[in-house]
């Protein structure tokens, strides 16, 4: 078909409609006319249309299915192995956990995890934990018995925890980058969004002092530029330690202690317009 | 040039032409005049193998590959040409990929019969070499990809720019394409791996496709996202500066399209873009009509909910 069209583009163009609208010889009009028709209809009818002429869309369909037996049994003794390791409750939850922005119950809680823990293994003196919007894998958890599956669905990644000193000055470039995100889990900070920008910030309850030195805890990912660049001259202290075990082990500090999870619902970050 | 000769060559060619193209005449009168193609695709799944648990929570039991399996294979029963493509982030989001490193997603994906897959930023997330090894071990689709450079990498004899499927007598091109993976994944984890202009790579796929090997239709598998507020490069922008894709599978933005997304393409020709989400919470299905003169109807399309629902 491609040479076949190919061919009558070429006998198209020598056949050229000025020679054949200004002839004299009407016989010949005329031949050159019923070629040019030929030409024009076998043209039309090879000639490939891409374009879409109609759609129509259905609606959602909410299928009960049987699980294929096949598939389930191929599946079945992988799931043995992370049910052994994955269904055991490393705690109870007190109230459901949401993502949200500017700030949610979920990402505080992760946030809180990081903070806590780089203060009891690593530096006493830790005062705020970051982690961005995108990196909570979860929309919601339910409250009751937790199960450590699920802190490996809310992060997993195998993220590491990188212990940074920063000044104020560029602590507030980062605040403004988390701001433009819309927000994200923070901990230790507390600031106000405006027309992008982070307004108001406070640090552990004090206002922000653009020259004092900050200890930071975030993300080896965030640290080396995923999303934010300009933490990369900073000097950084690479603990090696995964932000998920961070949670874990918080988790599991509760449980020791008997106590079930509460994380503070006080607005941290708020949005003004 | 007298009249006569001129009508000899005019007519000579004419007739000529008439006579090539009588045996295709033929040809297409006795084949089939309308092809049906149902093409079924997965974004993002992100390591769901089951279903999500019975927590009370919005996703309750949906999802997970044994549902997908037993939906795709009614599908296969009832429809004659059926594709089946995935638009990248097979891997990471569930223990599963922790413990296992994306051995039981590979597997599943090609017990299920997927015809091709993309990759996309997750898939590095246990390394290039960790990705080559499971598709090596246990992929039976290819991995399509055209504009990731992956010269001196693991990945280098793994996939292809692109793939012609055959279903009957269609002849469908593949193309794929993945995003920019610095400053989204750390560089130890992608090695090598050279990031392409996406749009340039693969219009050029796409050309090869439609103008040289005589496609139907060219799809091109993409893990750009569907669309930015600024002006980074999406499904959007490719759909609006491609010729010759006429539709566009999307993931990366874990979106849910309530319908598919029809823009115009350099030409004015209609070029489709679909999204389902995230996590094998559904499944997309488009129902084309291809007729020989290479005109294609979206005759319908659908999104089905993998999985119960809580108070089934």
């Amino acid at each position: 078909m491609g040479a076949a069209a190919g061919f009558f583009l070429i006998f198209f163009g020598v056949t050229s409609p000025s020679r054949i609208f200004y002839a004299q010889n009407m016989k010949q009009t005329l031949r050159n006319a019923l070629a040019l028709i030929l030409v024009a209809a076998i043209w039309v009818s090879c000639h490939p249309r891409y374009r879409q002429q109609s759609m129509q869309y259905g609606g959602y369909n909410i299928s009960k299915v049987v699980p294929d037996s096949m598939v389930s049994g191929f599946l079945e003794p992988y799931a043995r192995k992370v049910g052994e390791t994955m269904n055991d409750v490393i705690a109870e939850l007190g109230e459901p956990l949401q993502k949200k922005l500017p700030d949610g119950t979920l990402g505080n809680f992760l946030a809180d995890s990081y903070l806590a823990m780089a203060r009891v293994k690593f530096d006493s003196s830790a005062q705020m934990a970051f982690l961005n919007n995108g990196g909570i894998r979860l929309n919601s958890i339910q409250a009751g018995p937790l199960r450590r599956g699920t802190i490996y669905e809310v992060m997993p990644f195998d993220n590491l925890m990188v212990i940074l000193k920063i000044k104020g000055d560029r602590l507030l470039d980062y605040l403004h980058h988390v701001a433009s995100e819309g927000g994200g889990g923070i901990a230790g900070v507390q600031m106000t969004i405006r027309d992008k920008k982070a307004t108001g910030v406070l640090i552990g309850g004090e206002p922000l002092d653009l020259a004092a030195i900050y200890t930071m805890v975030n993300s080896d990912y965030t640290v080396n530029g995923g999303g934010y660049s300009g933490f990369k001259a900073l000097p950084a202290r690479q603990t090696g330690y995964l932000l998920r075990d961070a949670t874990i082990d918080y988790c599991l500090r509760f449980k020791a202690a008997g106590t079930s999870i509460k994380t503070s619902s006080e607005k941290r970050i708020k949005n003004v317009q | 040039m007298s009249n006569r000769r001129k009508f000899l060559r005019d007519g000579g060619l004419a007739a000529a032409g008439f006579l090539i193209s009588q045996p295709l005449l033929f040809a297409r009168e006795s084949a089939p005049k309308t092809r049906r193609l149902t093409i079924l695709h997965t974004n993002d799944v992100h390591s769901r193998l089951e279903p999500f648990p019975m927590d009370g929570g919005s996703n309750a039991g949906r999802g997970g590959v044994a549902a997908r399996a037993a939906v795709i294979k009614r599908i296969r029963q009832q429809e004659e040409h059926v594709l089946l493509l995935d638009a990248g982030d097979i891997f990471q989001g569930t223990p599963y990929f922790n413990i296992f490193k994306g051995e039981p997603e590979i597997r599943a994906m090609s017990l299920m019969g997927y015809d091709a897959g993309v990759m996309g930023n997750h898939d590095f997330d246990a390394g290039i070499d960790n990705f080559a090894s499971q598709l090596a071990a246990h992929a039976s689709f290819p991995m399509i990809m055209c504009n990731y450079d992956f010269t001196g990498t693991s990945m280098e004899h793994l996939h292809s720019p692109y793939q012609i499927i055959r279903k009957g007598d269609l002849r469908i091109g593949i193309t794929g394409v993945g995003i920019e993976l610095e400053g989204l994944v750390p560089e130890h984890l992608y090695g090598k791996t050279r990031y392409l202009d996406p749009i340039v790579q693969a219009n050029r796929q796409a050309w090869i496709l439609k103008k040289k090997k005589n496609c139907d239709m060219v799809i091109c598998l993409s893990h750009l996202g569907d669309a930015y507020k600024d002006n980074k490069v999406s499904d959007e922008v490719m759909a609006k500066e491609s010729e010759h894709i006429d539709l566009i599978l999307g993931g990366h933005t874990h979106r849910f399209f309530d319908a598919p997304r029809v823009y115009n393409n350099k030409t004015g020709n209609q070029v489709i873009v679909n999204q389902v989400g995230w996590a094998g919470l559904r499944l997309g299905r488009l129902d084309y009509s291809l007729e020989a003169t290479g005109k294609k109807d979206l005759q319908r399309s659908e999104t089905i909910t993998i999985g119960k629902i809580i108070g089934d």
